[in-house]
């Protein structure tokens, strides 16, 4: 394994604003990675960066073994040897399907530059239609077309930016795999940038949460999703609450809900939050702790409650609906889970 | 008369004539075209009738004539030895001065004449804005109890409005631009004023106040047009589009609406131009001879020049642009672009001036120090004329490289250069194949301007220089009618290629959007 790209403490800066502050990691060879965060984190502009659309202020990339960016140095885009797949896609209205994707090929002799578009077509299984123009075909068969285009000359890396974002929200997902299938199958090194956590988990290795311009946390899904290092990875990833919680000297720490097992003890100084998913949560008729039902919502095999602690904070409890409790009624609840992560932030 | 006094002669005597005449021309105009206009744009657009198909372009053709030439067509047609009153008189044997005849030229001919010719920018705008219509507004209507008259009266043509009223602007200010017809037909109004105070009192000074005035009156329609223009955005009634189902209109309805839109292309468009065939065909062998090819080859040169100016001149500044996003790059662009809204004789003397006054100052200083002339450099060749031309359509131009260079998204230099492109492959790779159509368009949009284009040529031109519209207006001035067809016919035959461009590019944005 090698590293493909190598991003280090990068800066970049937009009328003043430092839209990208520090931020580093690492891509191996053949790997697919995801930069994941709320719209306006400043993920796009990265992904740019890294193409060459963008200069940095501080830091350099690195991609495969040349420098392509550092403070005052700025390798034009067209020497970077970076695929970039556009949220509009891109396409060239005035070519055909076949002609876009041999687009980038231009230094190729004819008959190795047909067998390229004979093997991405055939990967994608768009053969049938090399002959369209892109308004002929659909929504999906464009971003298949725009995705091997930016394949075709073998870039060092593929940059995708919110590639999802044009497609029908029940197509994603599909979509999503077997986009993660094709880059396979290339053995492409790929960044992805979205805002949408489903699509990050079907496609990505390895993902970096961004928020405000810094990265909060890079990691599997796995870990991003049981190890959040971060108050905002926590809220960001899944459904969880925050509650502040206080030492009471044993191995537990107090809150609303009562003590809890920290599971680890991210950061170190300030006010400690226990992070609590829904599944964390139990109702539970002899606890001393009451709640009343603000919101229920039917989800199938779960109620998905909303409930006010006596205090006014908001919960969430997740429960089977073979009980079912109605809005305003109250109701004894409980921590149902041995440990929790729990933060120790000044915010 | 010493500078000054003419303004304040022309204030006593003629200027209340300018004013009330240009009013009266632009009221009688609005009319016309409204009429014409409107219920030729309903028709096309909402019913079904037979030929309906054939109006929907060809009611565009009349845009092909002058309204200059259309003006000498029908004085000929009309006057006493016109065919229609001698047709007259062979029917009923009367005599010079036994029956009363309308007379065509007159402030009243005038607006019918333009009206003729004018009402395809009201047609075509209202007929776009029907047919954005979603059918469920107009349905809703109906299914409250107004029947498709009153639903036409209450909900699609309020509707239409802004669409209606940008297409009026567009013909007043053609009309204000007017000058061969209302000089033709001895109607003072400001461009013929501005002529009168030019040649005839010489008096420089009064013409450009005079054009200052001129200047007043389509400030105030571009401010209109503006304004309507921002409430156009709010009639957009329904994201959900439906196609329109025409009303099948049967028996006299049928008839009566074919009837509508025929007249309006017999008149605006077949008789006249019937009318200068019969005439081409009389004079042709003397007419066109060596000089008249000589005139043909000056319009071409003039218009030909002209058009790949613009197109350069639109082309650095829609790329300028494109690539500057700063607010006085923007401001500027615009400021180039409202020629178009400048009638021709203004533009004219605001030319004159500053480029005779720079000829004098260098000739008068050569004079001074090497003792030789340079006479009239700029003022005095065609260097002023295609100047004028590229301030009056660059509008033109830049408008259609504009909407070629919109449809070229950043994204798309952005995939090139990063497949390894440099900007001058971009350029030839992907810009210049999606613009080919743009370019061509805006090439040939200027190029028949120009060659239409009467009061400017007649001001700047250099001594001796003729063109096809300078021709055509000196033998109709001359009366000599048939002799202008030549010279006519060629400005028509050659105004009708934007046309056929302009029903193309509609028909095929139809399919488009219904695909």
């Amino acid at each position: 394994m090698s590293t493909q790209l190598s991003v280090s403490e990068v800066k970049i800066r937009y009328r003043d604003n430092d839209v990208i502050n520090n931020i580093s990691f690492q891509v191996e060879a053949g790997h697919i990675a995801c930069l994941l965060g709320p719209s306006g984190c400043g993920k796009t502009t990265l992904l740019r960066a890294i193409a060459g659309f963008e200069p940095i202020v501080s830091g350099e990339i690195v991609l495969g073994k040349r420098k392509v960016a550092a403070v005052d140095f700025a390798m034009p885009p067209q020497q970077r040897r970076v695929g970039m797949v556009f949220q509009d896609f891109a396409l060239y209205p005035h070519l055909t399907v076949e002609q876009n994707v041999g687009f980038g090929l231009h230094d190729m002799p004819a008959d190795e530059r047909a067998l390229r578009i004979e093997e991405l077509l055939n990967l994608v299984k768009l053969q049938a239609v090399r002959k369209s123009y892109p308004h002929e075909i659909s929504g999906g068969q464009q971003q298949r077309v725009a995705l091997i285009r930016a394949m075709a000359p073998r870039p060092d890396i593929l940059l995708l930016d919110e590639p999802f974002s044009s497609m029908d929200v029940e197509l994603r997902q599909s979509l999503a795999l077997e986009l993660r299938n094709i880059l396979k199958q290339d053995d492409a090194t790929a960044i992805l940038v979205t805002h949408d956590q489903s699509e990050a988990f079907a496609m990505a290795d390895e993902i970096g949460v961004i928020n405000q311009g810094q990265l909060a946390q890079w990691g599997t899904a796995h870990d991003l999703y049981f190890k959040p290092q971060d108050p905002f990875v926590a809220k960001f990833i899944g459904q969880s609450v925050l509650l502040p919680a206080t030492p009471n000297g044993t191995e537990q720490i107090d809150t609303a809900l009562g003590p809890v097992l920290p599971d680890y003890i991210s950061g170190s100084k300030g006010l400690l939050q226990v992070q609590l998913r829904p599944s964390d949560v139990a109702f539970d008729a002899n606890s001393e702790i009451k709640a009343t039902v603000v919101r229920r919502l039917f989800l199938g095999a779960e109620y998905l409650y909303t409930l006010q602690l006596a205090d006014g904070q908001k919960i969430l409890c997740l429960a089977s609906s073979d009980v079912s409790h109605e809005e305003g009624d109250t109701v004894g609840v409980r921590i149902s889970a041995q440990c929790a992560p729990t933060f120790a932030s000044t915010q | 008369m010493p500078a000054g006094e003419v303004w304040q002669h022309l204030v006593d005597t003629v200027l209340a004539d300018y004013v009330s005449n240009s009013l009266l021309l632009m009221l009688g105009v609005a009319i016309g075209t409204l009429l014409i206009g409107v219920s030729t744009a309903w028709l096309t657009a909402m019913c079904s009738f037979p030929g309906r198909k054939v109006f929907e372009w060809a009611l565009l053709l009349p845009m092909a004539m002058p309204a200059y030439i259309i003006a000498y067509t029908y004085t000929g047609l009309l006057d006493f030895s016109g065919p229609v009153q001698t047709f007259i008189r062979s029917l009923t044997g009367w005599g010079y001065g036994d029956y009363w005849f309308p007379e065509i030229r007159s402030l009243e001919g005038a607006a019918l004449m333009l009206s003729l010719v004018l009402y395809p920018y009201v047609y075509l705008l209202t007929r776009a804005a029907f047919l954005n219509q979603s059918i469920c507004v107009l349905d809703v209507s109906r299914t409250l109890g107004n029947g498709p008259w009153r639903t036409f009266f209450k909900v699609a043509l309020p509707l239409a409005r802004p669409a209606i009223v940008a297409g009026l602007i567009l013909a007043l200010m053609e009309t204000l631009a007017d000058y061969g017809t209302v000089d033709y037909f001895g109607v003072s109004t400001f461009t013929t004023g501005i002529f009168r105070t030019w040649f005839g009192l010489n008096d420089v000074a009064a013409a450009a106040q005079l054009a200052a005035v001129l200047l007043l009156f389509v400030f105030t329609l571009i401010i209109i047009e503006r304004s309507q223009r921002k409430q156009a955005r709010y009639h957009h009634t329904s994201q959900r589009h439906q196609a329109l189902k025409r009303i099948q209109l049967t028996g006299n309805m049928a008839w009566l609406a074919f009837g509508v839109c025929f007249a309006t292309l017999l008149f605006g468009f077949l008789l006249p131009v019937a009318q200068l065939s019969t005439w081409l065909l009389t004079t042709s062998e003397e007419i066109i001879d060596a000089r008249y090819i000589d005139l043909v080859k000056n319009s071409l040169i003039l218009a030909g020049i002209t058009a790949l100016l613009a197109l350069l001149i639109a082309l650095l500044l829609g790329y300028g642009r494109r690539v500057s996003k700063h607010k006085t790059t923007q401001f500027a662009v615009n400021i180039a672009g409202m020629g178009y809204a400048i009638p021709g004789a203004v533009i004219a003397v605001g030319v004159m001036i500053p480029f005779s006054a720079f000829d004098n100052m260098l000739d008068a200083w050569l004079r001074a120090q090497f003792d030789i002339s340079s006479g009239l450099l700029l003022s005095g060749t065609i260097v002023a004329l295609i100047f004028a031309y590229l301030v009056r359509f660059l509008a033109v131009s830049l408008q259609t490289v504009d909407a070629g260079l919109g449809r070229i998204r950043p994204s798309m230099d952005e995939s090139a250069q990063s497949m390894g492109l440099s900007t001058l492959q971009t350029i030839g790779r992907v810009h210049m194949p999606m613009l080919k159509g743009s370019l061509l368009t805006a090439i040939l949009l200027v190029f028949v301007d120009v060659l239409k284009e009467l009061p400017t040529t007649l001001i700047l031109r250099p001594f001796n220089f003729n063109t096809l519209a300078v021709r055509a207006y000196e033998m109709a001035s001359d009366e000599r009618l048939a002799d202008a067809a030549p010279a006519a016919l060629t400005i028509v035959a050659v105004g009708i290629i934007p046309v056929i461009l302009l029903s193309y590019s509609i028909t095929r944005s139809r399919h488009e959007h219904t695909a």
